[in-house]
C-alpha cells in the first residue's frame, strides 16, 4: 500500500518534471512545478516529515511559483510560442544528464541498496527527574508514563513515588514498552519497580530509560517529566514521550540549531532588501 | 515500505531533469524553475537520510528547512534579476545577453 502510494507520487513528481523541463510555454511549466511540489510534500508526509510538508507548500507552492508566475506575467509575453525556449545544445545535455543518473543510480544502489527499513528502529529515550524539583507540599506523588501522539494518549506505566529526607542518590531504572501491545504494558524485567511504591529521598534523581525493540518509534525525539496536578494530598506527574515533529523541530531551532537559524533570518533580510534594491527603478 | 534506495532513486531522477533544463532553457526564469526542482531533489535526500539512518535526530529535517529559506532567497534575488535583465534588454534569453562574455 505503501510502495502503491510512492509509486503514484513519483510518478507525478517524474511526469510534472520532464513536463517542466520541456513545455515550450513558460507559464505551463510553472503551473507544473505547482503539482511536483505538491506531490514532493506528498513524500515528505511519507517519510514522517509533517512540517516539512506544510512549509513545502506554504513557501515553494505559495509563495515561490507565485512569484515566478508574476515574473513570467511581467516579462513575458504569454502568446509568445514562436519564441525557441531551448538553445541548441539538447542532445549533449541529455545526454550528460542521462550518464550523471546513470552513475548516481550505480552509487547509491551500491551504496545503500540494502537499506529497506530505517535503522536503529528501536528507540531509547531517557527522562531525568529531580526529585528535589518537585514541590514539597506533597509527600506521594502518583507518576504516570504516557506516549502522546497523533492518536491521543498512550498509557505505559505507572507508579507512585513517597518523598522522604535522606541521602543523596541517584536510581536508574530501564522499561520496555511491550512490542506486542504498543499501547499497554511493561515487560516483566522492571515492571516490579513500577507497580510497587518506591521511596525516594529528597536529592534523588529518577532516571527513566524508554526503550522499544520492535515499535517503530523513530519520530520520538523528546522524553520530558511535566507536573500535571498537584494537590495537598497528592500530585501527578507525567512522563511525556512526544513524537510531535513540529514541536520538536521548533525545539530544536530554538536550542541546538539557534546559530544557524539566526544566520538564516539575516540572509532572508538581506535578500529581501536586495532584491528590492535591484528591482526598483532607479530614480 | 518502500526502501531508502526508491527515494534516493527518485531524488536523482529529479536532480538529473533539473541539469537537463538548467542545461537547456533559453529563458531566464525556466532555468530558476530547473534549480528549484534540483533544491526539491536535495531536500528528499536529506529527509530520507534523516528518516532511514538517524531517525531520532531531525537534522536532516532542519536542514531541509534551512535549503527552503535559501531556495526562497534565491527566487526573490534570482527574479529581481530577471526584472532588470528585462527592463534593459527587452527580453530575458539568457543567450542573447552575452555583453559580459569577452
Amino acid at each position: 500500500m505503501n510502495l502503491l502510494l510512492f509509486y503514484l507520487l513519483a510518478a507525478f513528481i517524474v511526469i510534472s518534471g520532464v513536463l517542466v523541463v520541456t513545455l515550450r510555454n513558460v507559464f505551463h511549466s510553472a503551473l507544473f512545478l505547482v503539482l511536483a511540489f505538491f506531490a514532493v510534500a506528498g513524500i515528505y508526509l511519507m517519510l514522517n516529515a509533517e512540517f516539512l510538508a506544510a512549509v513545502q507548500v506554504l513557501i515553494y507552492v505559495g509563495a515561490v511559483t507565485i512569484l515566478m508566475l508574476f515574473a513570467i506575467m511581467l516579462t513575458y509575453q504569454i502568446q509568445s510560442n514562436s519564441i525557441r525556449q531551448v538553445n541548441e545544445q539538447v542532445i549533449p545535455a541529455a545526454l550528460i544528464s542521462a550518464l550523471f543518473l546513470v552513475l548516481t543510480i550505480f552509487a547509491v544502489t551500491r551504496s545503500f541498496g540494502n537499506i529497506d527499513r530505517p535503522l536503529h528502529n528501536s528507540g531509547a529515550w531517557t527522562a531525568s527527574l529531580d526529585v528535589a524539583d518537585l514541590p514539597a507540599q506533597s509527600p506521594q506523588w502518583n507518576w504516570t508514563a504516557v506516549l502522546e501522539d497523533g492518536n491521543g494518549k498512550n498509557y505505559l506505566a505507572a507508579g507512585v513515588i513517597y518523598i522522604l529526607s535522606g541521602p543523596s542518590a541517584s536510581i536508574d531504572r530501564t522499561f520496555q514498552i511491550d512490542s506486542d501491545s504498543p499501547s499497554g504494558n511493561v515487560l516483566s524485567s522492571s515492571s516490579d519497580f513500577f507497580r510497587g511504591k518506591r521511596v525516594f529521598a529528597r536529592h534523588q534523581t529518577m532516571h527513566l530509560k524508554v526503550w522499544s525493540d520492535s515499535l517503530d518509534y523513530g519520530a520520538i525525539t523528546e522524553a520530558a517529566w511535566k507536573i500535571t496536578s498537584v494537590s495537598d494530598s497528592s500530585a501527578t506527574i507525567t512522563l511525556r514521550l512526544t513524537n510531535s515533529n513540529p514541536e520538536t523541530i521548533g525545539r530544536l531551532l530554538m536550542s541546538n540549531f539557534v546559530l544557524p537559524f539566526e544566520v538564516v533570518s539575516v540572509l532572508l533580510l538581506v535578500a529581501l532588501i536586495g532584491a528590492i534594491v535591484i528591482a526598483r527603478k532607479d530614480a | 515500505m518502500p526502501g531508502l534506495i526508491h527515494y534516493l532513486i527518485l531524488s536523482a531522477i529529479l536532480f538529473c531533469l533539473g541539469i537537463f533544463g538548467l542545461l537547456t532553457r533559453r529563458n531566464a526564469v525556466g532555468i530558476l524553475m530547473s534549480i528549484e526542482l534540483m533544491f526539491n531533489a536535495a531536500n528528499i535526500n536529506l529527509v530520507a537520510f534523516s528518516r532511514y539512518l538517524a531517525p531520532q535526530q531531525l537534522t536532516g529535517q532542519i536542514f531541509a528547512i534551512f535549503v527552503v529559506t535559501i531556495a526562497a532567497a534565491e527566487a526573490a534575488v534570482g527574479l529581481a534579476i530577471v526584472m532588470l535583465l528585462y527592463r534593459n534588454f527587452r527580453g530575458i534569453e539568457v543567450d542573447k545577453i552575452n555583453f559580459m562574455k569577452w
